[in-house]
């Protein structure tokens, strides 16, 4: 391209536009294209056109609910019918009963939305897997035996006539007018919409559906998050559920039905349901496409069937996945993303201050059945210690580790962070208790590795999803001392180069990186290493030691669970030995790699049988949470 | 010289994008007993899963008995007479002592009484089994469940008998227990094991040979009696080996004071 | 009253079969088949086919045994094998897709929107202490136990049974003692579509063949699941029977309109306060 004299549209250029640039330019592009699309009827929009452009709208809001509930938070919703019949009927019983305000029937509606919601997803999301998606399927067969029984209200089979037209703060809206309206609302929910997924919570959404197990660790907590993604999904459905009402004049509930819900399902895969604009375009091509074809009935179906399970099998992703993958596959032609060597394992920043607190394994015993994982197990870690924790298999180091971290329960004894009870605890609560752990396999979700890091800072500095859709004030302070904060440990890892690197194509040893920086982020008291440097070649287990020496050094207690006897000697002030879920010795390296003891059971030198060896204290199959990103439903 | 029962020929296997066994090759004579030694993240575990077919391996062949077996499913081979023995004691916990014993003669064709005649060996070769054949075996002690699994995996009268770490976890006297009941598998039974043991005593007190594995590669490979093995299972744990992948000429360590190399993840 | 009842034993009937289907992929792949309540209506209107035909009634049977276990055979092959590691709701998708297209395929295909469907056995009422059932009802009840009994014995007591259980604890343990995974996965699927349909001639007469059942029997099986536990055949026989029961008592003494959200009430409730059903394993859960 570098050569030619007349001048061209270098994709390249397109394509390495500093985000600042597009950070200003997506707004205006925004206002501008909604600006358009609200005044089109004005400048001339055919009447059957602007209907469909309203339809499209409806769909969209439709679409774009089940893409927070699903292709963000993870959990499918059939709902979407309920939802929209609900914003519709509340229309019909506020202009009936009480008065003809479009604006008041909005807010009725949310209201009503929010509360079908969590009925629904409270008891829903309790047993996880497909329960969740039965219960929000049950509600559309309800949906005629509601209207029925609130005939009076509602209009039963019927159907409600006679609701009049939209009347905004007192002025009625003309259809133009209308049409505006619903186009600036869609504009707005979308906006609110990119708002909340674009942010650290909307990453938080993101690591919750790969790994609630992670999310667990870092303080999420999953029930209640998918709860909230869930109920507030219902909000655009019940928005357009009012306008419909009103764009028909007339309600029955024969249209709020499985093949409703099926196109918006339809609708989302088609976008992308893990993308913000591809609930715009999935709900345009079906809007435009089979639902133009008002005789198309039952091979409506057929098609919509034979879809899902295609688009399923073939392209999970979507347009949107399509997309992106082509957008990166066009990158890495262009040389736009150089591939980038390992991290320079020089600290550029120093590590922040830590909050280290003293950890205490208190007399702790665990079983399995008929096994003894744990017996009678105690020591203690102090803050700015580091305390190795090694053994055979089987002796319960991985069953320990679980336990603080809060994945098992104690039968006996007690963990203490700061003198106050932390076993028993929800793997959440202990994070917010300041602990934080890396895993055997590093689980890193597929965000970008600041977004990764970031998203342990939601203890420290919590922003409230109001405050992120509408971005508040203290939404923007967050997202600076967010920025802040994690270029600094990313600068004291080394990591910097790859800041903005999709963390899950990284290699190992980096991802373990990325793992270290994330429970940094939190600003632990104490911090669980799970064998962070296996799989690690020679230089990077230098550069993790010394990562993990000015840890302890800024004041965090740090627990290593190693193999790497070398590491440890390097590392530890203390060494605990465990075998077969009892403590052997714990002493510093320098002893434990001289003891007789150790030698005997670690390295399993010499077995003579002693006398008292017979109780079978055994411990049994270590299965701690050791799961991968792509973890497979319940 | 007796045929090989087992041949394993630059076989490599891993993790997604983690490779853990690098270029493993050896043969295990009919009839004897072979022991792989190797500190964890050595990669001894996966190197058995790849063997019995739980893992694919990327590249090399493994043969069972002189046919290769390196395209067919677990279940396939274990029609070839492999039975495998997982570490952590992998039985059935929510079944009984006794479902799991016929769990273990799943796959072949057996009359009832010959059932009862095998299930009737596995209560004489581990006398605690047969008095509890009716309990659940999540309830069982550690020593008792390591039992079960050995014995499930028996049932099938397998002609090569893989073992993974049978000892772990268990209190030394149990521990002789089980090792006396694998020298009579192999001296009274005729039946080829592969066993994988961190303990370097353990594993010269019932090998007829011992390999040694460290980052996916076999360093050692010879008879328990040869002079040095002890210290050269040692020098694994603490990182002395020049094989380490990403050893610099100078890489290797006089002294056990210098960083060694760490080995591949290990699988959760 | 006790008609009420009787009646609600003979709709709880039809959830069982549902539950029992759903339990028995699930036990060997983890898999529910969200279009079983879809299979089961496609035996209900080539029941009507085939009478209509005069084909002889076992043929009857025979036949719909046979397209059962074949459409199950191909929804697993093209729509839940290609997924089944990828996790995160795949396969509801999948078989919601297949549902929606059975019930497409049978919509485009069949010309009534409701049909009555005629039962091969003996006409006319059969009176039980005062009350009359129809015969089909009084199969239906001895039916929908036999299947659960059925399922369960053969889970608890034979060899294959053991194996599917066994495989249903621990995959990897189970494939390195021979057992053939993918072939009972086929196999469950097989015996659960052909289930599905076989009971169509008991089934029809007493719902008539109406499209939209798929999805009732679909999400009612889930209730039924809830309560018993998935994976607990003896769980599914009470489950559905109790819920045919509270379903028919409401309809009868409140009103039509309230039976789904009586069961609805019942199924919020099992989940908020028993989430593991009756006789669900209580496992210690990690997350």
């Amino acid at each position: 391209m570098s050569g030619t004299s007349r001048p061209t549209v270098s994709w390249r250029s397109l394509l390495s536009i500093p985000s600042r640039t597009k950070a200003t330019m997506t707004p205006v592009l925004w206002v501008v294209v909604v600006a358009i699309l609200a005044l089109a009827p004005e400048l001339g929009l055919g009447v059957s056109s602007s209907r469909q452009l309203v339809l499209i709208c409806f769909l969209c809001l439709l679409v774009s609910g089940l893409n927070l509930s699903y292709g963000f938070a993870g959990e499918l919703s059939f709902a979407s019918p309920a939802f929209y019949a609900l914003g519709s009927y509340v229309t019909v019983i506020v202009t009936s009963h009480w008065v003809n305000d479009i604006a008041v029937c909005l807010v009725v509606g949310v209201v009503g939305g929010l509360v079908l919601g969590l009925i629904s997803g409270i008891p829903g999301l309790r047993l996880g897997g497909w329960m969740l998606a039965v219960t929000s399927f049950f509600l559309i067969l309800l949906i005629p035996d509601v209207v029925s029984i609130t005939t009076k209200w509602t209009g039963g089979y019927q159907g409600a006539n006679g609701i009049p037209l939209p009347d905004l703060f007192g002025t009625q809206l003309s259809n133009n007018g209308f049409i505006a309206f619903v186009v600036i609302i869609t504009a707005l929910w979308f906006a609110v919409f990119r708002n909340l997924v674009k942010s650290r919570v909307g990453d938080s959404l993101s690591v919750l559906r790969e790994s609630p197990i992670l999310a667990g660790s870092l303080g999420i907590s999953v029930y209640r998050t998918k709860l909230l993604a869930y109920a507030m999904s219902g909000i655009p459905a019940a928005i357009g559920g009012v306008f419909f009402a009103y764009l028909l004049g007339f309600v029955a509930p024969q249209s709020y039905d499985l093949t409703l819900a099926i196109t918006v399902l339809a609708g989302s895969i088609l976008g992308g349901s893990r993308s913000i604009y591809g609930a715009i375009v999935g709900a345009a091509i079906m809007q435009l496409g089979p639902n133009s074809i008002s005789s198309l009935g039952n091979y409506a179906l057929v098609v919509y069937g034979a879809f899902l399970i295609v688009m399923a099998v073939v392209l999970p992703g979507g347009g949107a996945g399509l997309a992106r993958a082509g957008a990166r596959r066009l990158r890495r032609r262009l040389g736009v993303d150089e591939p980038r060597s390992g991290p320079e394992l020089v600290a550029a920043e120093p590590m922040p201050a830590l909050p280290g607190q003293t950890l205490v394994i208190d007399h702790v015993s665990k079983s399995f059945g008929g096994n003894k994982a744990l017996t009678d197990v105690s020591f203690t870690a102090k803050p700015g210690e580091i305390v190795a924790l090694i053994g055979p298999n089987g002796s319960g180091k991985t069953t320990l580790l679980n336990i603080v971290s809060g994945y098992y329960k104690v039968d006996e004894g007690s963990v203490q962070v700061g003198g106050r009870r932390i076993s028993g605890l929800t793997p959440s609560r202990i994070a917010h208790e300041g602990v934080a752990r890396t895993f055997q396999t590093p689980l890193v979700a597929s965000l970008t590795v600041r977004q990764n890091v970031a998203v342990a800072r939601a203890r420290h500095a919590p922003v409230s999803v109001i405050e992120t859709m509408l971005r508040l004030p203290r939404f923007w302070r967050a997202l600076r001392q967010d920025r802040v904060a994690v270029a600094s440990i990313l600068g004291a890892l080394g990591l910097n180069d790859h800041a903005d690197d999709e963390a899950q194509a990284l290699p190992l040893g980096t991802r373990r990186l990325v793992e270290l920086a994330r429970s940094l982020a939190s600003l632990p008291s104490v911090l669980l290493l799970d064998e962070v440097a296996s799989g690690l070649d020679e230089e990077e287990v230098a550069g993790l030691a010394a990562m993990i020496r000015s840890v302890a050094r800024s004041g965090s207690t740090v627990v290593l669970v190693e193999h790497n006897f070398n590491l440890i000697r390097d590392l530890a002030d203390r060494v605990v030995v465990l075998s077969q879920g009892k403590v052997v010795v714990a002493d510093t390296p320098e002893v434990i790699s001289r003891h007789p003891e150790v030698l005997r059971h670690y390295l399993g030198q010499k077995i003579v049988p002693e006398p008292g060896d017979e109780a079978p204290a055994l411990p049994p199959a270590e299965t701690g949470p050791q799961v991968l990103p792509k973890e497979v439903r319940s | 010289m007796t045929a090989a029962e087992l041949e394993v020929q630059g076989v490599r296997s891993g993790y997604g994008d983690i490779t853990v066994i690098r270029d493993v090759s050896f043969a295990v004579p009919s009839g004897s007993i072979t022991v792989i030694l190797g500190r964890n993240g050595a990669g001894k575990t996966t190197l058995l899963k790849t063997i019995a077919g739980l893992i694919p391996a990327s590249a090399g062949d493994i043969s069972i008995g002189g046919v290769s077996v390196i395209r067919e499913p677990p279940y396939r081979r274990q029609m070839r007479g492999l039975g495998f023995v997982q570490e952590n004691k992998r039985i059935f916990k929510r079944r009984s002592v006794e479902e799991n014993l016929r769990m273990g003669a799943y796959a072949v064709r057996l009359s009832r009484k010959e059932v009862a005649e095998r299930m009737a060996e596995a209560y004489a070769r581990f006398a605690v089994l047969g008095a509890k054949r009716r309990d659940v075996a999540g309830y069982l002690s550690g020593g008792e469940q390591q039992m079960l699994a050995i014995s499930q995996a028996l049932m099938s009268h397998p002609r090569l008998l893989l073992l993974d770490e049978p000892s772990a976890g268990l209190a030394p006297s149990i521990v002789q227990d089980v090792l006396d009941a694998v020298r009579r598998i192999k001296e009274e039974e005729g039946r080829t094991v592969l066993m994988v043991e961190q303990s370097v005593d353990l594993a010269i007190s019932v090998a007829d040979r011992v390999l040694v594995l460290d980052v996916g590669q076999v360093v050692h490979s010879g008879s328990p009696a040869d002079a040095g093995i002890r210290e050269i299972v040692e020098d694994t744990y603490f990182g002395r080996t020049p094989a380490a992948p990403a050893a610099s000429p100078a890489a290797v360590p006089a002294t056990a004071g210098e960083a060694g190399p760490s080995g591949p993840p290990t699988p959760g | 009253m006790i008609a009420t009842i009787l009646l609600g034993l003979a709709i709880g009937s039809i959830y069982v079969f549902v539950a029992v289907g759903y339990n028995l992929t699930w036990l060997t792949s983890r898999a529910i088949n969200f279009a079983q309540g879809a299979l089961m209506v496609v035996g209900i209107f080539l029941t009507v086919e085939l009478y209509d035909r005069h084909v002889p009634v076992i043929l009857i049977f025979v036949i719909l045994a046979l397209v059962g276990a074949i459409l199950a055979s191909v929804e697993l092959i093209v729509a839940i094998l290609p997924i089944i590691s990828r996790g995160a709701h795949g396969e509801l998708v999948t078989t919601v897709g297949a549902m929606t297209l059975i019930q497409g395929v049978i919509g485009v295909l069949v010309v009534a929107s409701s049909e009555p469907v005629p039962f091969f056995g003996p006409t006319g009422l059969v009176s039980i202490s005062g009350s009359s059932l129809t015969p089909d009802e009084l199969f239906l009840i001895p039916l929908a136990v036999v299947v659960g009994l059925g399922a369960h014995l053969w889970a608890s007591r034979t060899k294959s049974g053991l194996a599917a259980v066994s495989l249903s604890e621990d995959r990897d343990a189970a494939l390195v003692l021979g057992v053939n995974t993918r072939r009972f996965t086929f196999v469950a699927f097989m015996v659960s579509g052909a289930l599905g349909l076989v009971v169509a001639p008991f089934v029809g007469p007493e719902t008539t063949a109406v499209v939209s059942l798929a999805t009732t029997f679909a999400v009612y099986g889930f209730v039924v699941l809830a309560i018993a536990g998935v994976g607990s055949q003896l769980g599914a026989v009470i489950g559905g029977l109790a819920i045919g029961v509270v379903q028919q008592l409401v309809s009868r003494y409140v009103g039509p309109n309230w039976q789904n959200l009586a069961v609805f009430a019942v199924f919020l409730a099992f989940l908020m306060f028993r989430p593991t059903g009756l006789f669900g394993e209580r496992r210690e859960r990690v997350v």
